[in-house]
């Protein structure tokens, strides 16, 4: 999953896991409240859950870490299914520290590359197969 | 001059010699200042000079003995009025090195326009201190009587020799100060 | 004169006294008013300044942080475009997908480079750095470059301090970089760094590279200032710059000594 407020950014992510070929299938949203809405659309139906979530922090209305709050108080239950990977625009070593505290191991410089997306799937997703 | 120094003149004629012969010393003197003498006021030096020397000559003292014991008398003045420079101190040594950095400093502050004196110290042993001596007016007497005063204040015997001498066209005296046991 | 005049005599000239002293305190009075009112006047203005200087450094910050995200955009597609239209563009089409590509890698280095600037004593806490392992560490970061050019680095006896950790590294590390880049053709970077105690401590970061001609070494420590044409030496000319704000940072000077052709010595003191 996707989630970033700049349409641009979303199209070429999207572009870049299709040629990474990790994912079976990749949705995009444009905002925290769009992402924690479908997410609870597929817990409360019982659908499979998106495995891999990445998150701009700079977003309005619900900025990246208010999203992982949320996120991880409503759906508990799932967190050890699900990989969350925070995306920046720059290495600010404020927001490094943040991630830190937060307990976030991953915490990315955008934009991704198929490189980037083959070592973390080696990382979290190969071991499961 | 500041007046405080000015004034501890005037209280040392006094105590020493009594009202009249200071009242008869002053209106023997050709003083500049008309209106009374206050501590934080600055008169000219001559004014002074004109109270001592005229003092001398009804007391029949020399300059030099009047000077010396003017600042005996001074220093134990100033104790009394600031005492809160001399109470960390136990030895004189010690005591007198603060006199160009800290006192000094601290009369700047108070009486503005102060020409002070300036000293600088050299330490050979122990019980040993050497200060040298600058100033305009070249009060030598005056500063050997304090010295003597701050001997009395702390009890501990100072004997001390003196020397004037020239250095780069300026005329400067060594204290050669010894301290007892 | 009986003693009654002479107390009469005492008392008026006591009172004298007494006027005379108050005339005192009520100069001085109005004299600490006024030094009081001129000292709230400064104080006023420096505060003026202070909040101006918050201002522009948020000004910096926020406008290159919000210019990242549009050059990202700007560069991704640029690559994909060149990947995957390589064939169809012609020989014309690539060269203007080139001059957008440079142009645009250009931008996001002055971007990037500013935000950094901007940064620069954001973080107020202080460490002791070993200023040893600092160099040891920015050695390694640079094993490739060094590799690559050749370049020997000779490091002396080197103090601990007081100081920015991150922004300290970036000092030394800007220098060196510098010192590599700039060096002669044909002759392998050597570099000496030495520290020396006085009031403050002097590091002197010394190279054998092309050296700066005496009339250019005034403006080097401004923003953006290149002595060079991009095309023989790469970079955004922030690199000094950003060293003067880090050794102003410290409460230090920094300055350089050299000749055309012959070297570069830098030197910055640190207060010890």
């Amino acid at each position: 999953m996707l989630i970033d407020d700049s349409i641009p950014i979303n199209y070429f992510h999207k572009i870049i896991v299709k040629k990474s070929g990790i994912a079976l299938s990749c949705i995009a949203v444009n905002n925290g409240q769009e992402a924690l809405d479908y997410l609870q659309i597929k817990q409360d139906a019982q659908e499979r859950f998106p495995e891999l979530i990445f998150v701009d922090i700079n977003m309005p209305v619900i900025n990246g870490w208010e999203f992982l709050e949320k996120f991880r108080a409503k759906h508990k239950s799932i967190l050890k299914e699900v990989v969350t990977v925070m995306l920046t625009t720059s290495i600010n070593p404020d927001d490094r520290e943040k991630a830190k505290k937060l307990n976030v191991p991953n915490y990315l410089p955008k934009p991704l590359t198929v490189q980037v997306l083959k070592d973390l799937y080696d990382s979290y997703y190969k071991a499961r197969l | 001059m500041k007046g405080i120094i000015i004034n501890i003149t005037e209280r040392f004629i006094i105590d020493n010699y009594g009202e009249d012969i200071f009242d008869e010393i002053i209106a023997s003197c050709n003083l500049k200042t008309e209106e009374p003498f206050v501590a934080p006021g600055t008169y000219p030096d001559s004014d002074l000079f004109e109270i001592v020397v005229k003092g001398c000559k009804k007391l029949d003292l020399t300059v030099e003995a009047f000077l010396k014991k003017l600042g005996h008398y001074a220093f134990a003045q100033l104790a009394e009025r600031h005492p809160s420079f001399l109470e960390s101190y136990t030895h004189p040594k010690a005591f007198l090195q603060t006199v160009d950095g800290v006192i000094h400093l601290e009369v700047r502050k108070l009486y503005q326009d102060s020409k002070l004196p300036v000293f600088q110290y050299s330490d050979p042993s122990k019980d040993e201190l050497i200060i040298t001596y600058y100033s305009e007016r070249k009060l030598y007497p005056f500063l050997e009587g304090m010295i003597n005063g701050v001997s009395d204040h702390f009890g501990v015997a100072i004997s001390q020799t003196n020397k004037i001498y020239q250095k780069d066209d300026v005329e400067l005296c060594d204290f050669y100060l010894k301290f007892a046991e | 004169m009986n003693n009654n005049e002479k107390n009469i005599l005492k008392l008026k000239k006591a009172e004298w006294k007494i006027r005379i002293l108050e005339d005192m305190v009520e100069s001085r009075t109005r004299n600490l008013y006024s030094a009081n009112l001129d000292l709230q006047q400064r104080n006023d203005a420096l505060q003026e300044v202070i909040i101006k200087n918050t201002e522009l450094e948020q000004f910096a910050y926020v406008a290159s942080h919000d210019l990242q995200e549009p050059l990202i955009t700007i560069n991704s597609f640029i690559d994909l475009l060149g990947q995957e239209y390589k064939g169809q563009l012609g020989e014309q089409g690539n060269q203007y997908l080139k001059f957008i590509a440079d142009s645009s890698k250009g931008l996001s280095d002055v971007v990037s480079d500013l935000l950094h600037y901007s940064r620069i004593g954001t973080n107020r806490e202080m460490t002791t750095i070993d200023c040893n392992k600092l160099i040891a560490s920015i050695e390694s970061d640079l094993s490739a470059t060094i590799a690559k050019s050749k370049a020997t680095i000779d490091v002396n006896p080197l103090p601990e301090i007081k100081g920015f950790k991150t922004e300290l590294r970036l000092l030394f590390q800007n220098l060196i970089s510098n010192a590599i880049k700039f060096c002669a053709e044909g002759t392998p970077p050597h570099i000496i760094i030495s520290a020396e105690k006085g009031n403050n401590w002097t590091f002197s970061v010394q190279d054998n590279g092309i050296g700066i001609a005496r009339e250019d070494q005034g403006e080097i420590f401004t923003i953006f200032q290149r002595l060079h044409s991009k095309n023989d030496y790469e970079g955004t000319g922030i690199g000094l710059a950003q060293c003067k704000k880090i050794v102003h940072l410290h409460e230090g000077e920094i300055w350089i000594n050299s000749t055309q052709g012959q070297g570069s010595t830098f030197c910055f003191s640190i207060p010890a």
